[in-house]
């Protein structure tokens, strides 16, 4: 081993660039791939810290009829009826979330203190959460004593920390939305990065009572809010199977009406990270190809570790002829090469270790996940699979070429056996030249996709619209703060509703029409709004009126999907029809459909629109939308004007532009990832050519030389080379753009609305390739083109 | 037809190692080749006879002096005159015989005709008649590995001749032959002279200067002797 590491470093250092090129491009795709360990091992570990994680299970709602076909909630009733009706079939558990809440730290005799605004970290839960996932490490108190009574909260450190610093926090008061105080009862030590339950703020479930909350009504059979969970710890022998059987049962016992509507199912907690069908976060499929992409680039790498290897073998003739002639085998040659390779991708090895380190906050940045940066056992143990998967991969080859060198033949100064490893080497040029167009048609697509989608009209008007997240407001006070709102000058339109179209956390009710059942069999996303809703946001009317201050109370508006979902023909057919909407406390209001409204896509242009009612309702509105002058920015004057009529909330108002962007989050992440693969791919790619086509253009130097004495122009010389290279490239791209498009069409079929791969696109893609190619092989071939023959000549 | 005129030829060893230490290859060259003449050029290795060769076929480029190549001063050319004034005129025989080993006998020969923009047609007719000249019609299938050392030699006097240059030059051309074929190769110089083709030839050989009209015989750069 030492002769080896002492013939390595002579190599490294009489072939500094043939090295250097070598241990960057293995460097580089073995950094990446850890990256890609890191990442999807950081999905694949969601949830799974808990113990006895297999046995828990999530309540799901599968709706029928409805364009919408799942649900990732449950009706609030079902947990406690399955508790009661089925107490030996393990531990139940509700959890209703909540998003973006207003907490406010007291102080003594309740002195108001600090706000924060809380995205998701608030649930309300049941004191058995904590049976159901028993990973919660209690530091003060425990969920029997704790979560039974009311106005009780029970805290993770790093929330405590954040309101009360390092001060003791139990017993301290936090205000809720302004609307309650709770007390600190217990504390929790923080939980980890990779649950899907990130809640570190846990209200008493008792307290539901007391609360305007934004899920379904504790007693609603007929809803399903997006939040609202059910936890289901399975006892020891009990399966999956006999929990929907005891779901159905209960469903028929305790509401028979809403069996042809809904299905409650159940998702096992190790699967909710996948369910894209119930709000999950990456699909199963994305993780396998982010684990493609890793092994397409050490793929390349390796390939590319072949082909400068095998192209200096050739050089190392006389170096292999004189160690045969004093006594090297050619086993013994071969061994040799495969240790070289071993030490040369250990090398590679280290510096992608700390390239990935380098590397990892911004990916965490750009997909906006806290991977963190394992380096276990499992982790070693991945590395060194790489490594011994790279050594044998790369240097099998190249050994097994070294070792054939015929000792006789190579030392009288003849090129030993080239014209099979030519077209080899031929092959593995072409694999990589096919991986870059890959890859570049891959984010060509993607990116045009996003563009395509961010560049579309959702169906509403979304630029200088400003959202502005506000609590309940009497009737009167309403109207008065409109029309202040309305006079800053800058401001050209306000509204009031229970959000704007980008609905964020949709809530579903049941039915009627014209009575003609109970319930109709789909439900319809509700959405309060007042009179000036529609004008703000540029929604149209494609049948009937609009809502008015003169409308009669409970009229309603339906979209087409809606409408088109009723089965009763055009749009304009259900005008004047009576719809009945059970309210969220449980009873129905019946009023006429006055008006249908085009089509939005409120969660994007990936997703179908659903079928959503519209109605007068000052109770549910939770937002007031500011329409601005054209290019106006929000004047100081909307703020103060909001902060006089809410003194004790938060002004965060948020651009709907933005809020829509954000839709494409997924994508713009997928995106990020596939570009660095792509430039992974394409910068190992081009240190391959760039380091072939350097020993091409010196092993044909004295060729090139004699081309030059029969009257080669250096043009011809050069288009020799480029027509070789262009060759490779046009078979690459037979072989990689039908593979690339199938796969694309795969990933665009998932969407909604999705681009067509037009044929602009792959030509972009080769046109793209081809120029780099053309860079990097410019320069050597030029050079060796521009050689004098008497020079080039002499070269052996 | 070839007029050398107090020729300089200085090595300059390139990179920053070298630091400059000059070696004079030619110095102070004078020579005159005639139409239909047969000239060998003899000395010691190092003696400058490769790099006096290089310089009368317009590879290389003198450091002092002129060169007269029938009576067009060629001494200032750039590379892209000396390439299109050469292709024409001047064909070159190496010792290691410098066929190409991807191509075979036929593509190696056809080479400078496919240079010279030669059509096809004409491109054939010629190469079949150079190498049913030289005998290698049999081997023009063949690629140079496959040939023996006599045969490479023939396919590379053929690949020199076959665009009719008026002036060939050859490097050692029996350097690597044994005696039988490196005298075949040297009647074919003579028959091809004999045929009015002027031939600058550089050997270590005695016998092989025999063959030629004269011999110039070089000393460290300087001509030393022309014996007739």
């Amino acid at each position: 081993m030492f002769s080896h590491l002492t013939h390595l470093l002579r190599t490294l250092r009489h072939h500094p660039a043939y090295s250097a090129l070598n241990v960057l491009g293995l460097a580089l795709a073995l950094a990446c791939s850890l990256l890609l360990y890191w990442l999807v091992r950081f999905h694949e570990s969601f949830d799974t810290y808990h113990p006895q994680s297999a046995r828990i299970y999530r309540l799901v709602t599968d709706v029928a009829g409805g364009s919408r076909g799942y649900h990732p909630g449950i009706p609030t009733p079902v947990g406690p009826a399955l508790r009661h009706d089925f107490p030996g079939l393990g531990t139940v558990a509700m959890s209703i979330g909540q998003e973006d809440q207003l907490v406010q730290v007291l102080g003594p005799g309740r002195q108001p203190g600090t706000k924060y605004a809380e995205p998701y970290a608030i649930a309300f839960v049941e004191p058995e959460y904590f049976a159901v996932f028993t990973s919660y490490r209690w530091l003060v108190g425990s969920a029997a004593q704790t979560l039974r009574q009311p106005f009780s909260v029970v805290l993770t450190q790093r929330l405590a920390r954040q309101y009360f610093g390092g001060a003791n926090p139990l017993g301290r008061r936090l205000r809720l939305n302004n609307q309650i105080d709770l007390t600190v009862t217990g504390l929790l030590a923080d939980i980890p990065d990779n649950t899907d339950q990130r809640y570190g703020f846990f209200i008493s479930y008792p307290t539901l009572l007391h609360y305007g909350h934004s899920g379904t009504p504790l007693t609603l059979w007929e809803g399903v809010s997006s939040q609202t969970h059910g936890w289901v710890r399975l006892a020891p022998g009990r399966t999956p199977a006999q929990l929907e059987h005891a779901l159905l049962a209960l469903h028929q016992r305790h509401h028979p009406t809403s069996l042809p509507t809904y299905r409650y199912r159940v998702l096992p907690l190790l699967e909710q990270h996948f369910a894209m069908d119930y709000d999950g976060t990456i699909a199963r499929s994305t993780l396998l190809i982010l684990s493609c992409i890793g092994g397409l680039l050490l793929l390349t790498a390796g390939v590319n570790f072949v082909n400068l290897a095998t192209a200096q073998a050739l050089g190392r003739g006389r170096e292999i002829g004189v160690r045969r002639t004093v006594g090297a085998t050619s086993r013994g040659i071969f061994w040799q090469f495969l240790a070289e390779t071993l030490l040369l991708v250990l090398l590679a090895a280290g510096t992608g270790l700390v390239l990935a380190y380098a590397a990892l906050p911004g990916l965490r940045e750009w997909t906006n996940t806290p991977i963190p940066h394992w380096l276990d056992g499992r982790a070693w143990l991945f590395l060194a699979g790489l490594v011994l998967f790279l050594t044998l991969g790369a240097g099998w080859y190249p050994g097994r070429v070294l070792a054939g060198f015929r000792p006789a033949q190579v030392l009288k100064g003849q090129t030993p056996g080239q014209a099979g490893g030519l077209w080899v080497r031929r092959g593995l040029v072409v694999a990589q030249l096919a991986l870059s167009q890959s890859f570049t048609l891959g984010v060509l697509v993607m990116y045009q996709q996003l563009s395509v989608w961010l560049d579309t009209n959702p169906g509403f008007a979304t630029s200088g619209r400003v959202v502005v997240p506000t609590p309940w407001l009497a009737g009167a006070a309403q109207a008065r703060l409109r029309a202040e709102l309305a006079q800053v000058p800058g401001v050209a339109g306000v509204t009031f509703g229970f959000d704007s179209p980008a609905v964020g956390t949709t809530n579903t009710s049941y039915f009627s029409y014209d009575r003609r059942a109970l319930n109709e069999k789909f439900d319809v996303t509700r959405l309060a709004i007042d009179d000036h809703y529609l004008a703000v946001f540029g929604l149209q009317l494609v049948a009937g009126q609009p809502l008015t201050a003169d409308s009669k109370p409970s009229s309603f508006l339906l979209n087409e999907t809606a409408a088109r979902m009723l089965g009763v023909g055009p749009p304009a057919a259900v005008i004047g029809h009576e719809l009945g909407l059970n309210s969220r406390s449980n009873d129905v209001a019946y009023g006429p459909i006055v008006g249908v409204v085009r089509d939005w896509r409120l969660q994007g242009l990936q997703k179908e629109p659903l079928p959503m009612v519209l109605f007068h309702n000052p109770g549910e509105y939770r937002s007031i939308t500011v329409q601005l002058a054209p290019s106006a920015t929000l004047p100081l004057a909307v703020r103060t004007t909001w902060e006089r009529y809410f003194p004790r909330y938060l002004f965060a108002p948020l651009r709907l532009d933005e809020r829509v962007a954000s839709f494409y989050e997924r994508e713009q992440t997928q995106l990020a990832i596939v570009r660095l693969a792509a430039l992974t791919a394409i910068a190992i790619g081009c240190l391959g050519l760039y380091g072939l086509v350097a020993f091409i253009t010196q092993r044909r130097a004295r060729e090139i030389g004699i081309r030059k004495v029969m009257g080669a122009r250096p043009w011809q010389i050069m288009a020799s080379f480029v027509g070789e290279f262009a060759g490779l490239l046009a078979v690459a791209f037979v072989v990689a753009a039908p593979l690339t498009s199938w796969l694309m069409q795969r990933w665009l079929d998932q969407f909604a609305t999705h681009i067509s791969l037009r044929p602009l696109l792959f030509g972009v893609a080769l046109a793209a390739t081809a120029t780099l190619t053309l860079l990097t092989i410019g320069y050597r071939t030029l050079r060796a083109a521009l050689v004098p023959p008497a020079r080039a000549l002499r070269a052996k | 037809m070839l007029e050398l005129l107090n020729v300089q030829k200085v090595y300059r060893p390139s990179g920053w190692l070298a630091g400059g230490v000059e070696t004079p290859a030619l110095q102070d060259v004078s020579l005159q080749v005639a139409a239909g003449d047969f000239v060998a050029i003899m000395g010691p290795s190092g003696c400058g006879k490769s790099t006096l060769l290089n310089v009368l076929g317009l590879l290389d480029t003198v450091d002092g002096g002129r060169y007269l190549f029938e009576g067009t001063d060629v001494t200032r050319f750039s590379e892209r005159q000396r390439d299109l004034f050469r292709q024409p005129r001047i064909g070159f025989v190496f010792q290691e015989f410098n066929l190409i080993d991807e191509l075979t006998v036929y593509q190696n020969v056809e080479l400078p005709l496919t240079y010279a923009r030669v059509p096809a047609a004409e491109r054939r007719q010629r190469v079949e008649a150079v190498l049913e000249r030289l005998q290698l019609r049999h081997r023009e299938q063949h690629r140079p590995g496959q040939l023996s050392g006599g045969q490479q030699q023939r396919a590379a006097i053929a690949r020199a001749v076959v665009s009719e240059p008026r002036l060939l030059l050859a490097d050692e051309p029996t350097g690597n032959l044994d005696s039988a074929n490196g005298e075949a190769v040297m009647r074919l110089l003579t028959d091809l002279n004999e045929a009015g083709m002027t031939v600058v030839m550089v050997t270590h050989s005695e016998p092989d200067a025999l063959y030629a009209h004269r011999t110039v015989r070089l000393h460290d750069g300087q001509v030393l002797l022309t014996t007739h």
